[in-house]
């Protein structure tokens, strides 16, 4: 079957089975290799990607359901300046340490700070619940989210 | 040396500067081992074993080869030599490792018997699945303190016992025959944990143009060439890793995971291969942490001065011996934790079981042990009814003080200066009015080596230079795991050579064009790596200083912070014109250099005495605040404060992450993470059934950083990437003790809700 999606302002045509994941047609047909393989069970977030502004596990979703999306990754154009102020702060703070869940990680903050939320510490910790970070601890996540909400739209 | 560096006033180190690598990976910019892609590009899928001990009686491999896009079946017979060899304890025992491909006796569920390669990965699993093995189940042995039964069955013909370490010191037996002394015996038991980094053990095999079996991979060690030119019996020299950043190690990337299967399918098919191994997998069959079990004897004087102490731990290998000869001497090495102690008895070994092996996981043994000598001590103070803080100071151990082995503690021990810090960050628990629950404060003060024992000869290399325009290139066979390995390494070479920082560039961990550096373990790459790059800079600064002088004449040359010199008489040079003098004088600006560790003998096992074991420790205490629910058993990590003297803090932001994240990955261990296998079979084999910590039930974690300037690291630093995770464990346990009231304590890992509801209804948590 044929799926048509926009994937980081640019149009993808693919043609894919039924049963392929979002995560396998990412990395596989479109060399996101920002978007990684951690568990296949959507359990540890390191394949989040958002779908129409949602964050979603990609390995666990079905590329056929995201036919007409607007899918955004961790590389995603960013004329607003987001997508920039996260990965600010999040270098600054060094919330990643190896870095393998970061862009997942990320896609989740993106969706939180790009609404304007204005969370407590411990909302911004279970807002994340669904990405496991081995090395961090998270507290530097924590750090950089919060000054990115802190800050978030008045740079922009 | 190495050691004598202190500048006196420091540009670059002691700053928190912002990691290159760290703006690159959350720009998603980095590709790792699994996202390497080259054409024609075939996959590799393990045929695993189904029982835990088994005979292969057959292998059929006719229906995997007709699954469309199959490619190969590689089996034992492929390899050239499919048996690995090792000397674990590095005194002269070859010990007979895992094979590449099991074709005889299987010994853990999950070992590896062939591997199929196909076009895609779908087609290779399918083909995986169509792989026919004939086993005659044999019965298994799971418990180790069963193993070590006369009758028991045999793991390895030479026995269940991988190997037995003993400590001795003073006389314990006379010692204890003094009738006034109270005596008590406590047993501690650890379980199985899994790294459970991000990243999946993953790589691309490629036979390069000039024959070189080239591998990039996940991995902590790319020495392990070494091992993969073994397996093909052909030349060292013929065989490359590289390592590009890797998505977590702890531990887990120590031992070779991909790297056989990259390299003989490549060899075979000529093609390059890659292979991914699922999470599900990981889980299943790849090294865990030791189960531990710990008994300790303590006896002190009513008036609460400690006289001896028996510990006997045993640690289940496993069905291969891998790291644990190493692991169980470590723990053997700080049993007695960080106290004086007059009469010492330890024993520790590890046994062979049909348990999934056991190996290196971040803190090797050493950090189980805190889990026994940190509630021991907590017992023995309850039972002589003395305050536990003061119980420990008094016999903390302090610079110049004798070990347990017999070793000499020389430089800095600040105990009680974390522990002060410690205190006085957690205050008093507060009380609650709520009924259905109890607030506990607990601490646990440690001591974690850095380094490789002393016998092991380690040695570190890295190659230096300035370049034409002025910028500096660090060549080093460093792993870079994720703790900022090659950007800590950037800032001494920075500091050094008066250079900005983004003057350096590090390229890192390529077996073929990189020094080599040892792996990233053992808490030894700052201190060696560290140590080779301090003696490389001084020694090319030592040459631009050289150049200076002889092409612009001795005019007290000094450097600005864009790294241009200039002198008493108004001069101002940059490096690139330094770069053209050096060339014009036939005199390059450029060093590769070796640090070797401090060396010494092997250890005296007979005796239980060594001159020196490791090069030095890192000590610290941890404190915790938890609330008990005592309707239902859970804990709440109230507040968590950790302090550690790490010498000097080369970057401070990147020393609180290590203590962060050991702390989190402490919490999980302590409180929720298990392994659990069932006559052997992993039960947990899913992620989401592998209870780790996830953000919303961790606190925020108060790091609070020491720096004595003794460390034997550069510019006097000491590691710190395994001692963050020791203490969490016991100050957790302590905590939950000290909210349940006395005589309840769970006493085994980790601390569940059920364990401590069984506690604190009278029924033994243990047998729940």
């Amino acid at each position: 079957m044929q799926v048509e999606f926009q994937f980081n302002d640019e149009r993808a045509i693919c043609d894919i089975a039924g049963h392929e994941t979002l995560l396998a047609v990412l990395r596989d047909k479109l060399g996101a290799m920002e978007v990684k393989y951690g568990c296949g069970e959507g359990a540890c977030g390191s394949c989040v990607v958002l779908v129409d502004g949602n964050p979603l596990a990609s390995c666990i979703t079905l590329c056929a359901s995201v036919d007409g999306s607007d899918i955004m990754s961790v590389k995603a154009p960013d004329p607003p300046g987001a997508w920039a102020l996260l990965k600010d702060r999040f270098a600054a703070h060094e919330g990643a340490q190896c870095g393998f869940c970061t862009p997942g990680l990320l896609a989740s903050c993106f969706a939180l700070v790009q609404r304007g939320e204005k969370l407590t510490r411990q909302e911004i910790r279970e807002a994340l619940s669904g990405h496991l970070c081995r090395c961090t601890g998270y507290h530097h996540i924590v750090d950089a989210v919060e000054e990115a909400m802190a800050i978030w739209p008045t740079m922009s | 040396m190495a050691n004598d560096v202190l500048t006196p006033q420091l540009s670059v180190i002691g700053k928190g500067v912002i990691r290159e690598d760290v703006r690159k990976k959350v720009a998603g910019e980095v590709l790792y081992s699994a996202d390497w892609v080259m054409p024609g590009m075939l996959y590799g899928k393990l045929v695993r074993a189904l029982y835990s001990h088994a005979k292969i009686k057959k292998l059929s491999s006719q229906d995997a080869r007709h699954v469309p896009g199959v490619v190969r079946i590689i089996e034992a017979k492929d390899v050239p030599v499919n048996q690995f060899y090792d000397d674990p304890s590095g005194l002269g025992e070859k010990v007979a490792q895992h094979k590449v491909f099991q074709d005889d006796e299987v010994r853990y569920a999950g070992e590896p018997i062939c591997l199929v390669i196909a076009k895609t990965p779908e087609a290779a699993e399918k083909g995986a699945r169509a792989i026919e093995v004939e086993y005659e189940p044999l019965p298994s042995i799971h418990n180790p303190l069963d193993a070590l039964k006369d009758d028991a069955i045999l793991v390895h013909p030479g026995g269940n016992t991988v190997v037995q370490w003993n400590v001795h010191k003073g006389n314990t037996q006379v010692a204890i025959q003094d009738p006034n002394l109270v005596h008590i015996s406590r047993t501690y038991r650890t379980q199985f944990v899994d790294h459970l980094y991000l990243e999946p053990e993953s790589g691309v095999g490629w036979v390069d143009n000039d024959g070189i079996v080239t591998l990039r991979c996940a991995t902590q060690v790319v020495e392990h060439y070494r091992n993969i030119a073994r397996m093909l019996n052909i030349s060292e020299n013929r065989v490359r890793i590289i390592c590009p950043y890797v998505g977590g190690g702890f531990g887990g990337k120590e031992d070779m995971t991909v790297e056989p299967y990259l390299a003989i399918a490549a060899w075979i098919t000529k093609k390059p291969v890659k292979m991914v191994w699922s999470r599900q997998e990981s889980l299943q069959a790849r090294p865990k942490r030791h189960p531990f079990v710990m008994t300790y004897d303590l006896w002190a004087k009513p008036c609460g001065d400690v006289v001896a102490m028996k510990v006997d731990v045993t640690g289940d290998a496993g069905a291969y011996a891998l790291l644990s000869p190493r692991v169980l001497f470590a723990a053997a090495v700080v049993a007695t934790g960080p106290y004086h102690i007059d009469h010492v008895d330890v024993t520790s070994r590890a046994v062979y079981t049909h348990n999934v092996p056991t190996s290196a996981f971040r803190g090797f043994g050493a950090m189980q042990m805190a889990f026994g000598y940190e509630q021991i001590m907590e017992e023995m103070a309850q039972k002589l009814g003395i305050d536990s803080v003061g119980f420990r100071r008094r016999h903390f151990i302090k610079k110049g003080d004798t070990l347990a082995t017999g070793e000499i503690q020389d430089t800095a021990v600040w105990l009680n200066e974390t522990l002060d810090k410690v205190l006085n960050e957690l205050g008093e628990a507060p009380v609650t009015d709520d009924g259905s629950k109890r607030i506990g404060i607990g601490i646990a003060c440690t001591m974690q080596p850095y380094g490789r024992t002393v016998w092991f000869q380690d040695h570190a290399s890295c190659w230096l230079n300035l370049e034409s325009d002025g910028s500096v290139i660090l060549r080093t066979g460093v792993p870079d795991i994720g703790g900022g390995q090659a950007a800590s390494l950037c800032q001494i070479a920075a500091e050094i050579l008066h250079v900005p920082l983004e003057a350096v560039r590090a390229y890192y961990g390529d077996s073929a064009l990189t020094p080599l550096a040892g792996g990233t373990f053992a808490t030894r790459q700052l201190y060696m790596s560290g140590n080779a790059v301090v003696k490389a800079a001084q020694e090319l600064q030592e040459k631009i200083d050289h150049v200076l002088k002889t092409a612009w004449g001795d005019e007290g040359w000094q450097w600005d912070e864009e790294g241009m010199a200039y002198s008493t008489s108004g001069l101002r040079i940059s490096r690139s014109a330094v770069y053209e003098a050096a060339n014009a004088l036939h005199y390059p600006l450029s060093v590769h250099t070796t640090f070797h560790a401090q060396s010494g003998e092997g250890y005296d096992n007979k005796e239980g005495r060594a001159v020196k074991t490791f090069p030095d420790f890192t000590f610290g205490c941890h404190g915790a605040l938890v609330e008990v629910d005592v309707q239902t058993g859970t804990v709440k990590v109230l507040r968590y404060v950790a302090s550690h003297d790490v010498g000097v803090a080369i970057n401070p932001l990147s020393v609180e992450g290590q203590i962060h994240g050991g702390v989190v990955q402490g919490l999980g261990y302590a409180l929720s993470e298990e392994v659990l296998y069932q006559d052997g079979q992993c039960v947990t084999a899913l992620f989401s059934q592998y209870m780790a910590p996830t953000a919303e039930q961790m606190p925020d974690i108060t790091a609070i950083i020491l720096e004595s300037h003794e460390g034997k690291g550069p510019f006097h630093a000491r590691g710190i990437g395994e001692p963050a995770i020791a203490p969490v464990a016991p100050a957790i346990a302590n905590a939950v003790a000290n909210a349940l009231g006395p005589s309840c304590r769970v006493r085994s890992l980790p601390i569940t809700a059920e364990k401590i509801w069984g506690e604190l209804s009278g029924l033994d948590g243990s047998k729940i």
